[in-house]
């Protein structure tokens, strides 16, 4: 009566597609949280080299 | 599970998704293919858990302590959806093996609804059996079969012809096997079980009525009027709960069946159906005082 369903394997495979998928975003969601504390690393360096120069070339 | 997930060295970008070699060809039964699918997916929840922790070691060293705190937080509520998701895939792997039976074999190919071999849990087996919706091809009452006479619908208050009664009979099957369908797939709440609202409607006369009476022009009329009357009702909020919830179910059962429409001389039957089931249950609420 009521059109074509899938099989278990689809079922199976659409779902563990699903969650792959999820599996990956959160990979990509690790990999913003470091940059963004890597960033602020850099920038607490690059601030510290900007300082340097800044007062060396004061003098 | 038997190797252990590996930390990578090099920091990686996300790989593509990795196909399951063994899920179509290997398996010849349902359960090899779900112990591979879960033993597979536990591997990819590790390997997410573990992702990245090189990096942030190696980042701690250089950050002061409330940053890793926070780093590690962040990452920690990660680790935590990970693990959720793959809670949840497990969940829907169940769902599978409850719907197809746990020694379905490769016959899974066959079409679900329409398959007799298969196997549903005993409780949806029992309704199923018991109860393919007869009560939906009995006769419509006299006030239904007056109403239908005052409104220039008499050719459906006749009574069935064999071949109807057939028709009928096909239509509240499907009706039954859908809403067993959608019990067991388990996706309605608690109390808009799809089966239990057919239960609670073939005990209540005005309802049943409705039904009976979106069959007779499923069968009179044709499918597509049916189906369209039905998902008005199912949307009415002055509608029955249990009514609605049944009336989806005839809707979704038989709208991809048929493609019959109704004739002109039939324009307003949908208007003219959806207001006199409605004018019935609202009859009925104000003889009790609702």
């Amino acid at each position: 009566m009521v059109g074509d369903q899938k099989t278990t394997e689809e079922q199976l495979q659409d779902a563990y597609d699903k969650f792959l998928i999820k599996m990956l975003a959160l990979k990509l969601a690790k990999l913003e949280i470091i940059r963004k504390y890597r960033e602020k690393v850099d920038v607490a360096k690059l601030a510290n080299i900007n300082e340097a120069l800044i007062r060396r070339y004061s003098k | 599970m038997t190797n252990t997930p590996r930390v990578p060295i090099i920091p990686q970008l996300p790989e593509s998704i990795p196909h399951i070699p063994g899920i179509e060809k290997a398996a010849e039964n349902s359960g090899e293919i779900i112990e591979k699918t879960s033993g597979e997916a536990k591997e990819a929840a590790e390997r997410t858990v573990i992702y990245g922790e090189v990096l942030k070691t190696k980042l701690e060293s250089e950050l002061p302590q409330n940053d890793i705190e926070g780093m590690e937080k962040e990452i920690a509520d990660v680790n935590r959806r990970a693990e959720k998701s793959y809670a949840e895939l497990q969940e829907d792997i169940k769902n599978v093996a409850q719907q197809n039976g746990p020694t379905e074999s490769s016959a899974a190919k066959e079409p679900k609804l329409n398959s007799s071999a298969e196997t549903p849990t005993e409780s949806i087996k029992a309704e199923v059996v018991f109860n393919n919706g007869e009560w939906l091809i009995d006769d419509i009452d006299d006030e239904t079969k007056k109403w239908l006479n005052s409104h220039n619908y008499g050719a459906f208050s006749e009574e069935f012809t064999s071949e109807e009664k057939q028709k009928a009979q096909d239509y509240a099957k499907g009706v039954y096997e859908n809403a067993a369908q959608k019990a067991r797939a388990g996706k309605h709440n608690a109390d808009e079980n799809p089966l239990e609202a057919l239960k609670k409607i073939e005990s209540n006369g005005d309802d049943s009525e409705s039904m009976r009476l979106l069959i007779r022009i499923a069968v009179r009329v044709g499918i597509k009027i049916a189906t369209i009357i039905a998902q008005n009702i199912s949307k009415d909020k002055d509608v029955p709960k249990e009514l609605r919830i049944a009336a989806g179910i005839f809707a979704d059962s038989l709208g991809v069946v048929d493609q019959i429409v109704a004739g002109e001389e039939h324009t307003n039957l949908g208007q003219d159906i959806s207001r006199y089931i409605k004018e019935r249950n609202a009859a009925k609420l104000s003889e009790h005082g609702e």
